[in-house]
């Protein structure tokens, strides 16, 4: 398979892999974008692997962790990252809940959210991810609950936000 | 498993939904594939734009004791002659040479190095201990036959700023879109916040409240981070709100998040040598270093611990990373400061 033919039949999925991984457009496409030059000047080699695709998202996981520019992000004050770029919040409660895990996906550490991506929308088991994440099982499985954890903790009301976080968000 | 008194109100479907839902985000395969293919009719330099390493975190890891203090009290922290930055995105000199390593061959270290986990926890101790110093970094992103494709200065005060303290950091980037043409400004970013208090290893750690500069320079097509929006080139923006900074936990260039690499064994120690004039200790990543499997070499002061310089790459292409510590003398606290040019208009 030449580098053609792989972006042809695979890269819709390996970016959408990336949007889902950043959860931003621009910086999936930026992150895709480095990964694939390295890739294709190397192609002959991932080529020649089990699985080229398996690795090219391992690559995409390290570049995103590993990204320098855009060290900060605003979150909107409300309920968090607005990720289609409305001011005004949905009235949907569906969309409205969606969006306010999406904020909470865009809070978490980024090593936790690559967790949650690579379980829940990649599938892979806690070994798999941490063939990709280069730590072990359980490092990996910690992750995942603090990132649950915080998901949830998020939605739970007053009760669980410790009294400083709530000071400050005033 | 998160357990708790209160029962979740998300399940795992939620999470797999939510995250199945983001794909909309997707880029545009067109341009993407544009951007690949172009690189491949000029390799060496877009090639370049990925041996930049990562850099950003500057929270706080810790928070110094008065015994911590009192411990370091006869440390010596290189200080560079005030105002030795001069603030103008790219057009300060690169002091890039590299001094050849004197160490050994990987894996054998000479008698007397300390141990890379004793090491670390020094240079944390050290980077600790830097709570009145501006932390003045330079990454040169990409050096291609010579040729520097961007410059990216940030200046963090206090070096090492601890919760409730108020903290300032501006980061002015340049960059050079091709070989014939110049290095010019292309973005420069004031952030003045609150360091939250709490768990510094806490997902709320990495949220702060403050005030964001944005100015974009004609080089770039827009610039802005995540959801605040586009500034346009040839603007400006400020910012006032909640922000995060999404590469806490992970790998960062910090003086502190490099000493905890170290300590964690994503570092050999290798040997002694010179570097911009210090004595210095060399290390090389080990095979859990992030950067791999980029060549990268770490050079920290053998006096005061602290970090000097990182360089990534091999050959003609390479990046680097340098680390220095400045007095608050008025000349240089006037760094932070982003300048807005002439004739800019301001965004909202």
């Amino acid at each position: 398979m030449t580098f053609e033919e792989f972006a042809a039949a695979r890269l819709p999925a390996v970016l959408k892999f990336a949007a889902v991984l950043t959860g931003d457009r621009g910086l999936a496409e930026d992150v895709v974008q480095e990964v694939l030059i390295r890739a294709n000047a190397r192609w002959e080699t991932i080529a020649g692997l089990d699985r080229p695709e398996a690795y090219v998202h391992k690559m995409i996981v390290n570049e995103y962790l590993s990204w320098r520019r855009r060290s900060w992000r605003l979150v909107l004050s409300g309920a968090g990252t607005d990720l289609t770029g409305r001011s005004v919040p949905d009235p949907a409660a569906g969309y409205a809940e969606r969006d306010a895990i999406f904020a909470e996906l865009a809070k978490l550490p980024l090593r936790q959210r690559a967790v949650l991506v690579l379980r829940y929308y990649e599938g892979l088991s806690d070994q798999e991810i941490a063939e990709v994440l280069g730590c072990r099982p359980g490092t990996v499985r910690g992750y995942a609950s603090r990132a649950l954890a915080a998901l949830r903790v998020e939605l739970t009301g007053p009760l669980l936000v410790a009294p400083t976080t709530a000071k400050e968000e005033r | 498993m998160h357990a708790g008194p209160q029962m979740p109100v998300r399940t795992e479907d939620d999470v797999r939904a939510a995250l199945m839902a983001l794909e909309d985000q997707a880029p545009s395969a067109e341009n993407v594939l544009r951007t690949v293919r172009a690189a491949g009719a000029r390799r060496g330099h877009v090639l370049a734009r990925a041996l930049r390493p990562p850099r950003s975190p500057h929270w706080p890891w810790l928070v110094i004791t008065a015994a911590t203090a009192a411990a370091l009290a006869g440390l010596t922290i290189a200080l560079l002659p005030s105002g030795a930055p001069s603030g103008s995105p790219g057009t300060r000199p690169v002091r890039a040479r590299l001094v050849p390593a004197m160490g050994p061959p990987p894996g054998r270290a000479e008698p007397g190095l300390p141990s890379a986990a004793a090491l670390g926890k020094a240079m944390l101790t050290a980077s600790s201990a830097a709570t009145s110093e501006i932390l003045y970094t330079t990454q040169t992103g990409g050096v291609v036959r010579g040729v520097i494709t961007s410059i990216d200065q940030e200046w963090m005060w206090p070096a090492n700023p601890v919760p409730g303290q108020q903290a300032r950091w501006r980061e002015a980037l340049s960059e050079r879109l091709s070989r014939s043409k110049p290095l010019l400004p292309a973005e420069d970013i004031g952030f003045t916040y609150t360091v939250p208090r709490g768990n510094p290893d806490s997902e709320r750690a990495n949220e702060a409240y403050g005030h964001l500069t944005d100015v974009c320079y004609p080089v770039m097509r827009g610039c802005g981070l995540g959801s605040m929006g586009e500034t346009p080139a040839g603007a400006w923006s400020q910012h006032t709100g909640k922000f995060i900074n999404p590469s806490a936990g992970t790998g960062d260039l910090s003086p502190a998040g490099l000493a905890k690499a170290v300590a964690k064994g994503q570092w050999r120690v290798i040997g002694r040598t010179r570097m911009a004039g210090q004595p210095a200790i060399e290390l090389t990543e080990t095979r859990t270093g992030i950067y791999r499997p980029l060549p990268t070499t770490l050079w920290v002061n053998a006096r005061t611990h602290l970090p000097i310089r990182m360089n990534n790459g091999t050959g003609t292409m390479w990046a680097q990373d340098d680390w220095h510590y400045l007095k608050p003398t008025a000349a240089n606290m006037a760094q932070l400061r982003v300048p807005i040019p002439p004739g800019y208009r301001e965004v909202r």
